[in-house]
């Protein structure tokens, strides 16, 4: 089921939300298990047949970390064995969904040359959400090991996986952000505070998802439509395309995230926020702490600090960044368009730090990029690597790089043949219209630019959910939202209701998300 | 925080009363639910035009006239089918043209077709010859149709506001009047009838100035190659082979099949002749004959008639109804099997009463006459 669809709004989340508080009044454990059960409920209306995989992925790992929490010394030794074999078959697991065919596909590539027959790939349906449970259950998994865990009910641990504001595509939670909150009894109490907020961000991100990237998302959709039809991308729809992308998965899943905390607020439950404006950065480790912040801090918590950090010296640390970050990448796909975006980012993050180390320690001390040139060399950078992350192969990546940097020639509006004869002249320009007359009824190229632009000044200038919901919503169960004058206030909810309703009139072409398919 | 509920609440009510007086007005003039349109047009016993002002996309509404009728015979095509007249027919008729305009098109609606249980017998398939230029890139995906709205949608009210915005007839959309459906059907008089034909209402009584007079758009549109007219060497064999394969699934699924190429207006013809840039259409012709496609080719209008038709063209694209009420007549000589579904009669006395003008067909006239609209210098 999907957040933005009438099925959603319209009977799932009234009758959970009602049954939660009615169950609230007469017992905590009792609206905890249906909200789990709705939330199972919710998860196998959109793949009924990874259920008892998600179901039983729940019980192993609760039954796991029960062992890995005994404090008995004498057994440190099973402890240890016990953690890797958790850990491991995670990630077996985990494997076996998601990467056979990556696997495949390599192999061939690799062994075509020594006249091996081709093996077939396998027909894997890939449960939805498999990353995520995974991922918080992992940590579950060595939080257990190093005894970390307090809250350790079962309810509340089948509730804080399965919960289903963040259950098929994040924010990746901690337990410890979200147990414990379980088992306050102020989370069964309707809080009309929380549930003004979760208004705001709900709506928020139900706009930002239906208005803003599914209507710019036809654009890098058309690039890489046209691409897989063989035809050439040249100069400006290659970056059309690529521009659109990049705010498409901005307002996409940022979209989602800012739903799923105004999803969990109605039910009294604090979610940490996942963006930041990201695209305000003016550095890549900035970036980073803006985007996609719960993978950011999983990836730092489990792997980049396990793996040594930087407490090895720089050379370590920069290998440490990208291993982490490569891994990131093949977290998000199996392919290695993947591998080489986290590779990409990896070297990014190095590069940046290096350049860090450079400013702190020279004699004669450069001084600092200023923000006009720091940020469009982020940006830009971010830009290109989406271009990654999106393609299919590394041959249609290849192919827009090219167009991008002009290599495929330059297409314009033929009207533009009359008005500057002199383009003519060059045998790299072509007059048959930016999308080669690809373009279909109802998109023009002038709208793309137009809406590029509108959602690059929304990105820049505007307040993103955590601004305008209070920051301080995430250090204190949201309870002291800033004071704004009453009259800016009632405007604001009043066009926040207004919006809503906007969008819901939108939903009827309303897509998938995109981090669904990770 | 009270408060703050209440103003949302009130932006909740006051966006759904507006969108319910949209909602309310989109359906009484007929852009939501097409169903409901069918019925009012069937109700009426076809005297209702109707033509959406924002769904350009007619292949849902095509579609949804089909599955009404269950047709024996019906006409596939671009826009440039839709002149093709139930009365040309003696058995149940749809025209579908206008749903299709490229291979994709074709494709999905044969997949279409194979999906409902209740087949036509006889399809006149109107083939523009661009649709196999291996230059226009457009054709090359696969088409998935819009759906006929059935609630409002912010779009749909935002193209609604632009059509009547941009329309000196806007006060029209709210006094709607009995024969006309549709914000393109009620603003500009124009539209398609019960069973899909498209009636030039307002072109051929003159109401609206034509943009096409003596084809000057249409070659303007030739000299600089654009789009339909785009130049090519030869036909693109990848989207014949996927046409050919659509045809013979039609075949296969019990459907005769008639492939048909109706002209364009007699000056283009000839620009097209001299210029040499076309070589693909000769192509086109040769390659659909190896592969077992009789293509029964009116691309020149001399085919049809010996005297000069441009005064029975619409515009440099567009034949009327008696252009097509000849292809139809030429069409019952050629193939035996279609004769039995052609009323030729009724096209020998409508062709003789009609000939010189470009819709003879004149029930949804309102007292106008046709008036020669395309400054041809020719008496109506």
């Amino acid at each position: 089921m999907r957040f933005n669809s009438y099925e959603f709004l319209f009977a799932f989340l009234p009758i959970t939300f009602a049954g939660f508080f009615l169950f609230g009044k007469w017992s905590r454990d009792a609206a905890a298990v249906w909200l789990s059960l709705s939330s199972l409920f919710f998860y196998a209306y959109g793949d009924r047949n990874a259920l008892p995989l998600l179901s039983l992925s729940i019980v192993c790992n609760y039954w796991l970390s029960s062992k890995l929490n005994s404090t008995s010394q004498r057994t440190e030794n099973r402890r240890k064995l016990l953690i890797y074999i958790a850990v491991g078959s995670n990630l077996v697991v985990l494997a076996i969904f998601k990467y056979p065919n990556f696997i495949i596909r390599t192999a061939n590539y690799f062994l075509s040359g020594f006249r091996f027959t081709n093996l077939p790939e396998v027909n894997i349906n890939l449960p939805v959400g498999i990353s995520f449970f995974t991922f918080t259950q992992i940590a579950f998994l060595v939080d257990s090991y190093q005894r970390k865990v307090r809250e350790r009910k079962f309810v509340h641990y089948a509730l804080f996986v399965t919960y289903f504001p963040h259950l098929v595509a994040g924010p990746i939670l901690h337990h410890s952000q979200m147990m414990p909150q379980f088992a306050h009894a102020s989370t069964y109490r309707i809080n009309f505070k929380r549930i003004a907020l979760a208004l705001v961000a709900f709506t928020i991100g139900l706009a930002k998802k239906v208005i803003l990237a599914d209507w710019i998302g036809q654009y890098s959709d058309l690039l890489f439509r046209n691409l897989s039809h063989g035809i050439t991308p040249t100069l400006l729809n290659s970056w059309t395309g690529s521009l659109a992308y990049t705010f498409q998965i901005y307002f996409d899943f940022s979209g989602y995230s800012d739903m799923a905390v105004g999803l969990s607020l109605l039910f009294g439950v604090v979610l940490p926020i996942n963006f930041n404006s990201p695209y305000k950065a003016t550095n890549i480790i900035d970036f980073w702490r803006r985007w996609h912040i719960t993978l950011s801090a999983f990836l730092r918590d489990y792997l980049y600090i396990p793996l040594g950090g930087n407490r090895y010296g720089d050379v370590r640390r920069y290998i440490n960044l990208v291993i982490t970050m490569l891994l990131g990448g093949l977290w998000h796909g199996a392919n290695w368009t993947f591998v080489l975006w986290g590779a990409f980012h990896g070297a990014l993050l190095s590069i940046d730090h290096g350049w860090r180390k450079l400013l702190t320690n020279s004699r004669n001390k450069p001084s600092r990029m200023p923000a006009l040139l720091a940020w469009p060399i982020t940006f830009f950078s971010v830009v290109f690597s989406w271009v990654l992350f999106r393609s299919g192969s590394l041959q249609q990546s290849g192919a827009i790089y090219r167009g991008m940097l002009g290599l495929n020639g330059i297409q314009l509006p033929v009207p533009m043949a009359g008005r500057f004869p002199v383009l003519q002249r060059f045998q790299f320009v072509a007059f048959k219209g930016i999308w080669n007359e690809s373009i279909p009824v109802g998109m023009s190229a002038s709208e793309g630019f137009l809406l590029i632009f509108l959602c690059l000044a929304i990105c820049l200038f505007l307040p993103n959910t955590a601004d305008l919901i209070g920051t301080d919503i995430v250090l204190d169960h949201g309870d002291s939202a800033r004071r704004t004058p009453i009259f800016r206030r009632c405007a604001l909810a009043f066009g926040l209701g207004f919006l809503f309703v906007i969008t819901l009139l939108s939903l009827h072409h309303a897509t998938r998300f995109i981090y669904f398919q990770f | 925080m009270r408060r703050f509920l209440t103003y949302y609440c009130l932006g909740v009510f006051i966006a759904t009363f507006v969108a319910g007086v949209f909602a309310v007005v989109l359906y009484r003039v007929g852009e939501i639910d097409i169903e409901h349109v069918i019925r009012q047009q069937a109700v009426s016993d076809n005297h209702i035009l109707f033509a959406s002002g924002i769904n350009h996309d007619f292949y849902s509404a095509k579609l949804a006239i089909y599955n009404d009728i269950h047709p024996s015979a019906i006409v596939i095509g671009s826009s440039r089918g839709l002149e093709f007249r139930r009365a040309f027919f003696k058995t149940s008729f749809v025209n579908m043209g206008g749903c299709v305009s490229s291979v994709a098109h074709f494709e999905r609606l044969v997949s279409d077709i194979e999906a409902i249980k209740e087949r036509p017998k006889l399809a006149i398939v109107v083939l523009d010859f661009w649709w196999f230029n291996e230059h226009i890139v457009s054709d090359v995906s696969d088409y998935q149709p819009s759906s006929f709205p059935r609630y409002p949608t912010i779009s749909l009210c935002g193209y609604a506001i632009a059509t009547m915005a941009s329309s000196h007839n806007w006060p029209s959309a709210f006094v709607i009047p009995k024969d006309r459906l549709g914000l393109m059907g009620v603003l500009s008089n124009a539209g398609f009838d019960r069973y899909g034909s498209f009636y030039y209402v307002s072109t051929i009584t003159g109401e609206i100035h034509s943009k096409d007079e003596q084809f000057k758009e249409t070659e303007s549109a030739f000299a600089k190659g654009e789009g339909r007219f785009a130049p090519g060497a030869t036909a693109s064999e990848v989207l014949i082979d996927r046409f050919t394969r659509a045809a013979f699934r039609l075949r296969d699924l019990g459907v005769h099949f008639v492939a048909v190429m109706p002209p364009v207006a007699p000056p283009i013809t000839n620009l097209i002749n001299k210029s040499g840039r076309y070589a693909y259409i000769p192509d086109l012709r040769m390659k659909l004959a190896t592969r077992g496609i009789e293509l029964l080719d009116y691309s020149d209008a001399h085919a049809l008639a010996s005297n000069d038709l441009c005064a029975e063209f619409l515009d440099g694209f567009h034949g009327g109804d008696v252009i097509y009420a000849r292809i139809a007549n030429e069409v019952a000589k050629s193939d035996v099997y279609s004769a039995a579904f052609i009323d030729f009669r009724y096209l020998q006395r409508f062709i003789a009463s009609n000939s010189g003008r470009a819709e003879g067909d004149n029930r949804f006239d309102r007292n106008h006459t046709e008036v020669d609209f395309l400054k041809l210098g020719v008496l109506k």
